[in-house]
Formats: C-alpha cells, sequence, structure tokens
C-alpha cells in the first residue's frame, strides 16, 4: 500500500511508546499522517504548502459560494463567549485578507490558483445533505471542548476555524459528510498544527483511516473486535461481558470513536493517539506481514514437509493495537467488571473510569498483552503446522526482530 | 421489572432527541442539579439513577441519557428497549429537532406499542423570542400521539421536577393496570418486557411474546 510505504520510516521517528515532545510535535505529525509525502525534500515542502493553501482556499470559497446563508454561523444572542469568538475571527480574518492585497500575486500563485479551480470546476454539492451537515456542525463546534487553553481567550476565534473545516472537509467528501465526534478529532489536529491549511489536510489524510470509525457499521465492526480479542486474551471476562442480556461492549463505543481521548487527560490523550497513530505495535505492519510471508515459503519449500499442514490460528491481523488497549483496560479492572451485572452498571464503570486511567501502566500491559498474543499465535501455528524443530527458533527471532 | 406491587418501584425512562436540544442538561438539571453552558457533545449513552417518593411510595428511576447523533441512530433499541417511559426532548427554537421528535414517536410506538408513557419535551423555554415551533402545534401533536407535552428550561431550572413527577406518576398508573391486568386474565399473561433489568429475565422470551400474542 502506498500510503503504507510513505509513513513506514517515519514511525520511528515517534518513541515506540514515549510520543514526542510538544515543542516537535506539529512538524512530526505532518508527516506522521501524510500531509507531508516522507520522501519530499526541505525545498519542496513550502512550494506543496503553497499548493495546498491555494487548493484549500479554492474548496471554502466553492461551497460558501453555493450556500452563501452558511458563511457565517448563525447565533442566538446567548452564547457572549461565542460571540467574542466570531468577533476575534472575523479580526483575523480581515488582517490576513489585508496582508494578502499588499501582496504581489506572483505567477506561480496564479498559476496554482488556475490549476486549483480548473480541478475544483466540476465539482457540485447535494444542497441538502451540505446544509443538513452545517446545520450539524454549528451545534458541535461550539461544544467541542473549548476548555482547552488553545481555544481560550482569543483563541475562542479558532473555533470558527474549526468550523471552516468541517464544514470544507464535509462539502468534499459526501459519503463520510459529517458526525459527531469529527469535531473533537479535528480540533485535535487543529491545536497541535495551529494552520487551518495544514490541519485540513492532515485532518482528511487521517480521515481515510478513521472514517469507517464514523459509520454506524464500521464502529460497530471495531465493537466486535474488541470483544474478540478480549476472548484471545480473558475469555472469563468476555463471557461476562457479553451474556446475561448485555449488549456487547456498547459501553466502549466512545473509547474506540475517539481514540479514549476522552478518557485520559489531555496531554496524555494526545501522546496516546500519537501512539496509535504511528502503528509501531500493529500486526499489519509490513514487517510483520513480510516476516509472515517468509514462514509461509519456509513451510511450503521444506523438503520435510509431506503432508499438507492442517489450518493452524492464524495472527488476527484486524486486532489493532487500539484494541490492545482497550482490553488492558478492561482487564485491569476486571473484578469490577466481574461485578458488574447489567448495561447501566457497565455504563456507569466506564464513566468513573474517566480521568483516573494511568497511561504509562496501560502502554506497558498493553504492549505486553501485544507480545503474548503473537507468542501464543506464534505457539499455536508451530504446534499445529507440525514444523521442523528448527524452524521454531527462527519465527521467534523474526518477531523479536520486528519490534526491537 | 416495574415492580409495582412491593413499597418501591423501579422505573427506566429514556431520553432520545437530536443533538444539542438539552437531553444531557436536562438529566443533570435534574439528578444533580446542575447546568454548564458549555457542555460538550456526548458521544455515548450515560445512565444516571435518582430516587424519590411519591405519596408514600419509593421510586428508583433508572435515567438514561443517550448520544442525539444520527449516524448511530441504530444503537437506539439498545437504549430504550424495556423502558417505561421515553422523554423526546426538542428544542423550541429548531423546527427540525421537533421533526426529529416524530421520527423517534413513531419508531417508539412501533416497537413497544402502548406500553410505554411518552412524554414530549420542549426545552430552552428561556429562548422564548426565538421560538420557531408553535406551541399549540406541539401540544395538539403530542395529544394526537397520546403523548403529554411538558415545556422546560433546564437554564433556569423551569419544569424539570413537574416533567419528571408526572412522569413517575403515570408509570407507577401503567404499572398498576398492567397488574391488575396480570391479576384478572389469567390466560393472557402480559409478557414482562418491562423496566429495569436487576434480574435476568430471558429477553428472548419477551421478544417471541411480543411476536406472537399480537393482541
Amino acid at each position: 500500500m502506498k500510503e503504507a510505504d510513505d509513513i513506514s520510516p517515519y514511525r520511528y521517528f515517534v518513541p515506540p511508546l514515549g510520543g514526542v515532545s510538544p515543542a516537535e510535535r506539529g512538524l512530526v505529525w505532518r508527516f506522521l499522517f501524510g500531509m507531508y509525502p516522507c520522501s519530499s525534500t526541505a525545498a519542496e515542502r513550502p512550494l506543496l504548502v503553497q499548493q495546498m493553501a491555494v487548493r484549500y482556499q479554492v474548496m471554502k470559497s466553492k461551497w460558501r459560494q453555493s450556500v452563501p446563508e452558511a458563511v457565517r454561523l448563525r447565533l442566538n444572542g446567548t452564547d457572549a463567549e461565542l460571540e467574542e469568538a466570531v468577533r476575534y475571527h472575523e479580526r483575523r480574518q480581515a488582517l490576513l485578507q489585508a496582508q494578502e492585497q499588499r501582496g504581489e500575486v506572483s505567477d506561480r500563485l496564479a498559476f496554482l490558483q488556475l490549476q486549483a479551480q480548473v480541478l475544483f470546476e466540476r465539482t457540485t454539492f447535494d444542497l441538502n445533505e451540505l446544509q443538513e451537515a452545517i446545520r450539524i456542525i454549528d451545534k458541535d463546534v461550539p461544544r467541542t471542548d473549548r476548555d482547552l487553553d488553545y481555544f481560550l481567550g482569543e483563541g475562542s476565534g479558532n473555533l470558527l476555524v474549526l468550523r471552516d473545516i468541517l464544514i470544507t472537509y464535509a462539502a468534499f467528501h459526501p459519503e463520510v459528510s459529517y458526525a459527531q465526534g469529527m469535531n473533537d478529532l479535528c480540533s485535535r489536529f487543529l491545536e497541535v498544527l495551529d494552520s487551518e491549511v495544514d490541519t485540513f489536510w492532515s485532518f482528511s489524510c487521517c480521515m481515510e483511516k478513521f472514517s469507517k470509525d464514523f459509520r454506524a457499521d464500521g464502529l460497530h465492526r471495531k465493537i466486535e473486535l474488541a470483544a474478540a480479542l478480549l476472548r484471545e486474551l480473558d475469555p472469563q471476562l468476555h463471557d461476562h461481558l457479553v451474556t446475561e442480556g448485555k449488549e456487547s461492549f456498547t459501553f466502549c463505543h466512545r473509547w474506540l470513536l475517539l481514540g479514549f481521548q476522552r478518557e485520559f487527560e489531555h496531554g496524555d490523550a494526545l501522546r496516546l493517539f500519537e501512539v496509535l497513530s504511528c502503528d509501531h505495535l500493529e500486526l499489519i505492519s509490513q514487517q510483520v506481514d513480510r516476516a509472515r510471508h517468509r514462514e509461509r515459503l519456509a513451510q511450503t519449500h521444506s523438503p520435510a514437509d509431506t503432508a499438507p499442514a492442517p489450518a493452524p490460528r492464524a495472527v488476527n491481523a484486524a486486532f489493532t493495537f487500539e484494541l490492545f488497549i482497550c482490553a488492558t483496560i478492561l482487564i485491569d479492572h476486571r473484578d469490577a467488571l466481574l461485578r458488574c451485572r447489567d448495561d447501566g452498571q457497565l455504563i456507569q464503570f466506564t464513566t468513573r473510569l474517566q480521568g483516573t486511567l494511568d497511561l504509562d501502566s496501560i502502554l506497558r500491559k498493553a504492549e505486553e498483552h501485544f507480545y503474548n498474543y503473537c507468542k501464543r499465535c506464534a505457539w499455536d501455528f508451530m504446534n499445529g503446522g507440525c514444523q521442523p524443530s528448527g524452524n521454531k527458533e527462527d519465527f521467534f527471532d523474526q518477531l523479536r526482530s520486528l519490534f526491537f | 421489572m416495574a415492580s409495582g406491587g412491593g413499597r418501591s418501584s423501579s422505573f427506566k425512562v429514556v431520553l432520545l432527541g437530536e443533538g444539542c436540544v438539552g437531553k444531557t442538561s436536562v438529566v443533570l438539571r435534574y439528578c444533580e442539579n446542575k447546568f454548564n453552558d458549555k457542555h460538550i457533545t456526548t458521544l455515548q449513552a450515560s445512565f444516571l439513577t435518582k430516587k424519590l417518593n411519591i405519596t408514600g411510595k419509593r421510586v428508583n428511576l433508572a435515567i438514561w441519557d443517550t448520544a442525539g447523533q444520527e449516524r448511530f441512530h441504530a444503537l437506539g433499541p439498545i437504549y430504550y428497549r424495556d423502558s417505561n417511559g421515553a422523554i423526546l426532548v426538542y428544542d423550541v427554537t429548531d423546527e427540525d429537532s421537533f421533526l426529529k421528535v416524530k421520527n423517534w414517536v413513531k419508531e417508539l410506538r412501533k416497537m413497544l406499542g402502548n406500553d410505554i408513557c411518552l412524554c414530549i419535551v420542549g426545552n430552552k423555554i428561556d429562548l422564548d423570542k426565538e421560538r420557531h415551533v408553535a406551541e399549540e402545534e406541539a401540544e395538539s401533536y403530542a395529544e394526537s400521539v397520546g403523548a403529554r407535552h411538558y415545556h422546560t428550561s433546564a437554564k433556569l431550572n423551569k419544569g424539570i421536577e413537574e416533567l419528571f413527577l408526572d412522569l413517575c406518576k403515570r408509570m407507577m398508573e401503567t404499572a398498576q393496570a398492567d397488574e391488575r391486568l396480570k391479576g384478572s386474565g389469567a390466560g393472557q399473561s402480559v409478557p414482562s418486557r418491562r423496566g429495569v433489568q436487576i434480574v435476568d429475565d430471558e429477553p428472548q422470551a419477551a421478544a417471541a411474546g411480543g411476536c406472537c400474542s399480537s393482541g
């Protein structure tokens, strides 16, 4: 896969479970989420950014022309802070515009503008859909966590920037449009990158991977996988949670929709998002895939391999590290969970957990569960696959070398 | 179970409605007498309890506050299943949110029949000057579907207490009527599919009962 190719060298920039220092976070994220191609040079990147800026502006003005009544956020006079936010935002926009008008339009810029206009020339919007998306965005943007430093005081103007990004995204991705929770995800990018254009493109890249989580079936599948992984790691706890008339795992809904954003203290939540996004400990990583491929080749070419091997239990590559985190939190609280008798108690349990979790300890334990799971699958593979004993060591060596 | 017979009854109440109409605010005002102007979006259902005393009878309310997000509408049944009461909230300044209430009424009547006590609640009456849903229209609609209509402001703490008290009384009446029905008609027992499921009550049996005894 192209993206995997692009990202894989850079995931090593992020210390496996530690995250990067906040000062470098902006630059690292621009690579990590694919806004900057990893093959780009320092000379190319400013040009690339210019192109992205022009494209974004053309996209934004395109929907603004289609729904002129939605250019400004409608206010009902009850939220004084929000009204002030609009004023801050408009003042900043006016300043930017004045600066732009003073600057000369270079040939290159004129060319980029023309190119972008041609590119989006034929884009049409389903106006009903778009208006409905804007209606919900306008309700959700003020309900983004605005107690964060980034949105305080004059920073409240950034809520309006968030609004423009979300609408532009919804307009140009009608198949995804807008769903609750995307405001939280996008605000994470805006806070770290502090740039409307860069946030739009990084968020868009990120959504290529996450948009399915914002559809009911996608999230449902993820919740099912979380349950399946727990069955592997702690069958007793799993059985307790999915039987007795309980709706399996709906209490994990928010965890899995937002990558635990609301469960940890803000700094820790950002760090966890980074750790999860760098795909360091993922069973889908190319290295794991290659190791598995080599293993399969060795198996088929092995002269000792007389009988066809029975299908061994393979590693389920759909178990992402995020799901290991989920399972770890559950296993960590298994006694309390085993006492929960119905959905109500389970939901109360997840609510009480907010803000009490220790990220470092959870990451360490999740990593342990991850390796144990790999190891167990490998044993099953060896035992079931009638391999010559020489291979066993090989496989473990490969597995170990993948992560260290 | 909606145990009406003993000295204390337990009821399950679910809040439904579009995003940002004030579901969480109504519940928080009622259960904790708190109001937060800058509430963040509710992404997954939450659950609060409230104990009250109505004419000497203890009542335990289990209140489910749901997320208003359309995208996860499919999760609705999980939360309203076995509810004794539903509070369908709209924002009086937003006509679309009232249309969403109508959809919920249809769905609840279809799935749960007349066993569930419906409340239609126009919230945010502190913004009355911005009102976009006519009072008479909302009230006559509520009447036409066998629901009661209420006006509330979670911000000003108006109408919330009354809403829950009234709903509790209605749920108690329904539970008592059920009891009587159970006592009199020995042949046609009412499937006990309602109430807070503290006792493991075989949800499968409830579903089967519903489809066979379509009376």
